[in-house]
């Protein structure tokens, strides 16, 4: 679960203050996927750094599964990231020189997910209809592959949260539909909770919660 | 560790071409750190062992004081050898070394039992080319060693006996040239043999074997020892008789203009000399080179004992190589993790720590060291071949390889701490 609390995110540059985030509350549960809607410069991506812990808030607090994100402590940062928070990003994020199988296992950290050749990972991408992919390369793969191999990276070592940013950006139609099916079937499959950033209205109609985000406040769908 | 190690080598693998970049850089460095130091340390060691048997001795190396114009105007002089015979005597009889002069030139040796070892071509294994006919005579070209008993007195030898060989042995006698010969010719002349040789300006000489010398005996010349065993030493003649013929004339003219840059070797300051060669010019109406506006820089140049100039450009030369070094490294650090920020990114993104990052970094950047460690090692080593110093400098090699980490750990550092990890996200966004 989710819980933002009064989050405040203030950038300064020299006399210039930018107040991007105003105050935001929003709990997202378990196995719930969410969608974060506004315009851009509404402050969408920043809220999900901070939830990521790649930026700290100004003021308020974050807490996943009631366990609060000390962002004083970045070593406590790079287990979240680690532990709890999977990312998908819109242009996939994969590394170029590594096949499919790569990309995923240099993420991984436990060992269940390493025994037995990494036979959970490869079941995973299986799953997801890449099980003749696995040495193949991103350049070989189309976008919607891509974005599949991102998510799986995502889920591993039983993350609890996944947070995507613009997942279906770079897809048609026929591929958006195909990810965010996945996508709810591994968060609620796996008792995720999962926060989805899209300007797409279909996107946002297949999440179970549509929260807008305008001028740094939540407006509706808390 | 083993993730790290292995995203090392992946790291390296991504971007092969900066990583051997980085490498080829690296090795030019091991090279020349050790080249650099083998060389500097070898000119220092050798004259600092001169300077310490010249002790307070300095050595001036004298320039041509007849130059341009001024040559040919002394030329026409009628008192052009005596004055030249003037000036030599004076620099002859200048200090306790006088002048200091030596020059290998090969003597052409009427007699056809030379060794084949003492002929001139046998250093490029064609012995045969060295032996001709000079005027319908067999004549041998061997290798000669023309010297001033000053030099001599500065670089004393001993003969097969163990003793010093005196000045007096060079005297001439009886129009005879006195000459000692190099190890090679025991058992093939005796003391007391003659020959006759020809020498520069052509002139035909009587030589008398006066001694040998001892095997493995060697002088310092231009820089570095030269083993005479395979040599004919002979001591420049005095020229002191006056020519029989034009052709005589001629032949002083030339060896006593030649004997005019040789070096003293003096405990004198260079003011001190400079005003003494002027004065000898004055006296023998030879116009110096420190008034002539187109001569060298300097009438006298100091040589040989100048280590306190080798440091100073040791150490010019050295902060050279380190700053090179530095920003070197540093500007290849800085284009390798620009050029794998997105890379960084993604691992960031997945849970790997700025420490993690930092170690991926010099682990890559250590298996690349190591390689080129061993490139500049060996192609220093094959450069062995063609020069003369071939031992690795190993604390050099460990400086320069200090240098070269600590740059790119700092400058690593620093990048690594100073960006935002949404720095590296907008570098995989963008």
């Amino acid at each position: 679960m989710i819980n933002i609390n009064n989050v405040v995110k203030t950038y300064c540059d020299g006399m210039n203050k930018t107040e991007v985030l105003k105050g935001v509350n929003l709990t997202v549960f378990e196995g719930e996927t969410v969608a974060l809607m506004g315009r851009s410069g509404s402050g969408k991506s920043t809220l999900l750094n901070i939830i990521g812990g790649l930026i700290s808030p100004t003021k308020g607090s974050v807490s996943i599964d009631g366990e609060e994100t000390d962002y004083t402590d970045t070593n406590s940062l790079y287990k979240l990231r680690r532990e709890k928070v999977g990312y998908v990003l819109q242009d996939f994020a994969l590394i170029s020189r590594k096949t499919v199988l790569n990309n995923v296992t240099f993420a991984v950290r436990s060992k269940a997910y390493k025994e037995k050749g990494y036979a959970k990972v490869k079941s995973m991408l299986a799953d997801v209809g890449l099980i003749d992919k696995l040495e193949s390369y991103p350049f070989q793969l189309s976008n919607g592959e891509k974005q599949r191999v991102a998510i799986v990276r995502a889920l591993v070592d039983n993350k609890r949260i996944l947070l995507a940013d613009e997942p279906t950006g770079a897809l048609d139609a026929e591929n958006a539909e195909r990810i965010m099916s996945i996508i709810k079937e591994k968060v609620k499959e796996n008792n995720m909770a999962a926060l989805i950033v899209t300007h797409d209205k279909d996107v946002a109609a297949k999440c179970d919660r549509v929260v807008n985000i305008e001028y740094g406040m939540i407006r509706s769908g808390m | 560790m083993g993730r790290v190690f292995n995203e090392a080598l992946f790291d390296i693998k991504k971007h092969p071409g900066v990583s051997l970049l980085i490498l080829i850089q690296i090795s030019i460095l091991i090279f020349s750190a050790n080249f650099f130091f083998e060389v500097i340390g070898n000119t220092i060691n050798q004259t600092q062992k001169q300077n310490a048997e010249i002790g307070e001795l300095k050595h001036y190396a004298l320039t041509d004081n007849l130059v341009g114009d001024y040559e040919k105007e002394f030329l026409k002089r009628e008192d052009a050898l005596i004055n030249l015979k003037k000036f030599n005597a004076a620099l002859e009889n200048k200090d306790e070394y006088g002048y200091v002069e030596a020059y290998q030139s090969p003597l052409l040796i009427f007699d056809e039992k030379m060794p084949e070892t003492t002929l001139l071509g046998y250093d490029d294994n064609n012995p045969e080319r060295s032996i001709g006919k000079v005027n319908g005579e067999v004549a041998c070209e061997v290798k000669g060693f023309a010297v001033t008993k000053g030099f001599m007195r500065l670089n004393p030898v001993k003969n097969s006996a163990g003793e010093i060989i005196p000045d007096s042995t060079y005297d001439e006698e009886n129009g005879n040239v006195n000459i000692v010969l190099g190890h090679e010719y025991e058992g093939i002349y005796s003391i007391g043999d003659e020959v006759r040789a020809m020498s520069m300006g052509e002139k035909i000489y009587n030589l008398r074997v006066v001694d040998f010398l001892e095997e493995g005996a060697s002088v310092y010349y231009r820089n570095k020892y030269l083993n005479l065993d395979r040599y004919v030493l002979t001591v420049f003649p005095s020229d002191k008789e006056i020519p029989k013929d034009y052709e005589e004339y001629h032949s002083q003219i030339v060896r006593l203009i030649m004997k005019m840059n040789g070096e003293f070797v003096t405990k004198e300051n260079p003011d001190d000399i400079q005003a003494f060669v002027n004065e000898a010019c004055k006296e023998a109406h030879i116009y110096p080179a420190s008034k002539v506006e187109s001569s060298t820089n300097a009438q006298i140049a100091i040589t040989g004992t100048a280590i306190d100039v080798i440091i100073k450009t040791f150490e010019k030369m050295l902060v050279i190589l380190a700053v090179f070094s530095v920003a070197s490294t540093i500007i290849f650090v800085s284009i390798k993790i620009s050029r794998n920020k997105k890379y960084y990114g993604v691992l960031l993104l997945n849970g790997y720590s700025k420490k993690e990052i930092f170690a991926i970094i010099m682990v890559s950047f250590g298996i690349v060291i190591a390689c080129a460690n061993a490139l500049g090692l060996f192609v220093y080593k094959l450069s062995a071949l063609f020069t003369t110093i071939d031992s690795v400098n190993v604390p050099a090699t460990i400086a320069a390889n200090i240098v070269i980490f600590l740059s790119a750990m700092a400058s690593t550092l620093f990048i690594i701490k100073e960006t935002q990890i949404d720095k590296f996200l907008r570098g995989i966004n963008d």
